[in-house]
């Protein structure tokens, strides 16, 4: 059963990566949505239905530990699992974000598998697309 | 019948007798690939990351090197109907075989120029067994795609990739 | 720049740069100056962040040659460099630096003392090869197989 992820993080680029990555774990996602910042993160949940949330924490405007804790506030949000993604390793922020709500904590640099495991664990097993990934196919050198 | 895969060399095969070896991964990074539903095998045995570090040598032998070796191998099995999207794919080897770092371990750059082309060619191995201080020997039965792994001082297990 | 935030620096250019990056890398020792470093290879690009925590204040950065950007832009991205936009990867320099400063800081200030704030482009006034002598004091120098970058942190404690 498809289901919608909000990736939340002030560069462009590991969006795209954190994307990337989810797609090529075959995670059969509906619909990616972006944000920024936790601020624009809290506006794409009121007006679309998510189930799962990639945060990071360091961000302009409102910060990951701000946006979870906003989050966790409002009822209609609370019960999606949260994902944090972030450079900040330190044990502060990783007990922070797990009593804020986080259910889990992925550190920067990350390999593909462990984004891999940390949805698994949440969402349940993968399923691979077995009509064929178009994308997939078409694109690169082979 | 067995096909072996030597250094800097690859096979595909789809004849259900056939079963591919190869020995001695140290460094070197094995790739095996298995399309279940065509039941064709390959594999590539490489021993550098980059063929710019020898663009003659690699003119003669494309199969000594990562960037040119993975592209041919999962082509060679698209000619025996193989598809990417029901490709399994296992990666073996790029152990550091001496203390060596940076730019000099080659093991770490064998394994890291194939993450580079998986991730530009949305390709996911299904098993990787890399890195450490030991030799593996990789044996693929085209038959079945059955996979068995042997590290260096310890019993052959099978690969659960299918 | 104290051995253990060093040795931190150098830990934190490896794993990032292999890990999200698929680029090798090697700390050059011989004690070059930037300018030396990046001779020939201008125009460069470069990121800073700031970082304070209590009395501690001063900032991180990293710069390279336009061609290691580009690279690393498309390693990063899994495209091709002629599909690269000029925005994506001055966002990657800025992502890279904020993945070494916050690895680095995990191993050497595990209570979160200091924090990170948000990466900048480092004015491109600062980079032509007469203005680099400001960041001789401590910078990593950094190859690549194809490219050369440097890093490096300043931290200053308030009297």
């Amino acid at each position: 059963m498809s289901f919608n992820v909000l990736i939340v993080d002030d560069s462009s680029s590991m969006r795209a990566v954190i994307k990337k990555t989810i797609r090529l774990s075959g995670f059969d996602v509906g619909e990616y949505l972006e944000a920024g910042d936790g601020r624009e993160a809290l506006e794409l949940l009121s007006n679309k239905w998510v189930d799962l949330v990639l945060s990071d924490i360091n961000m302009p405007n409102m910060n990951g530990l701000e946006f979870i804790a906003e989050m966790k506030k409002n009822e209609l949000f609370s019960s999606i699992p949260v994902i944090m993604v972030t450079t900040e390793g330190s044990e502060k922020n990783i007990q922070e974000s797990i009593r804020l709500g986080a259910s889990k904590y992925i550190k920067k640099p990350f390999l593909p598998e462990d984004i891999k495991k940390a949805m698994h664990s949440l969402v349940g097993e993968e399923v691979r697309d077995v009509r064929g990934d178009k994308e997939s196919d078409a694109s690169g050198d082979f | 019948m067995e096909i072996v895969v030597g250094v800097g060399d690859m096979k595909v095969s789809n004849n259900p007798e056939a079963v591919i070896i190869t020995y001695a991964l140290g460094s070197c990074i094995g790739v095996a690939i298995y399309d279940p539903f065509v039941k064709v095998g390959g594999v590539l045995h490489y021993m550098l990351p980059e063929s710019s570090l020898d663009p003659g040598k690699a003119g003669k032998n494309p199969f000594m090197f990562g960037d040119t070796g993975i592209p041919l191998l999962f082509k060679e099995t698209y000619k025996y109907g193989a598809t990417k999207n029901r490709l399994k794919v296992m990666v073996l080897g790029g152990a550091q075989i001496l203390d060596q770092g940076g730019l000099f371990n080659i093991g770490n750059r064998n394994h890291t120029i194939l993450r580079k082309m998986f991730w530009k060619n949305n390709v996911t191995a299904s098993f990787e067994d890399v890195g450490g201080v030991v030799n593996r020997t990789l044996k693929l039965e085209v038959k079945t795609g059955e996979a068995l792994l042997k590290i260096s001082g310890n019993e052959s297990r099978k690969i659960p990739w299918i | 720049m104290s051995e253990e935030i060093k040795k931190a620096m150098h830990q934190a250019i490896s794993d990032v740069m292999n890990k999200m990056f698929f680029l090798p890398v090697q700390i050059n020792l011989k004690g070059l100056a930037v300018r030396e470093w990046f001779s020939n290879r201008h125009p460069l690009i470069g990121a800073e962040v700031g970082l304070t925590g209590g009395r501690l204040s001063g900032y991180s950065y990293l710069m390279m040659p336009g061609a290691a950007a580009r690279e690393m832009t498309a390693n990063f991205l899994g495209i091709a460099e002629k599909e690269m936009k000029a925005t994506q990867e001055r966002d990657t320099v800025k992502e890279a630096l904020n993945m070494i400063t916050g690895n680095m800081l995990s191993q050497c200030d595990k209570k979160g003392f200091l924090r990170i704030g948000i990466p900048r482009l480092i004015n491109e006034n600062d980079l032509p090869a007469g203005r680099l002598d400001a960041f001789d004091k401590g910078a990593i120098l950094i190859e690549t197989e194809h490219s050369r970058m440097a890093a490096g942190i300043v931290l200053r404690r308030e009297a």
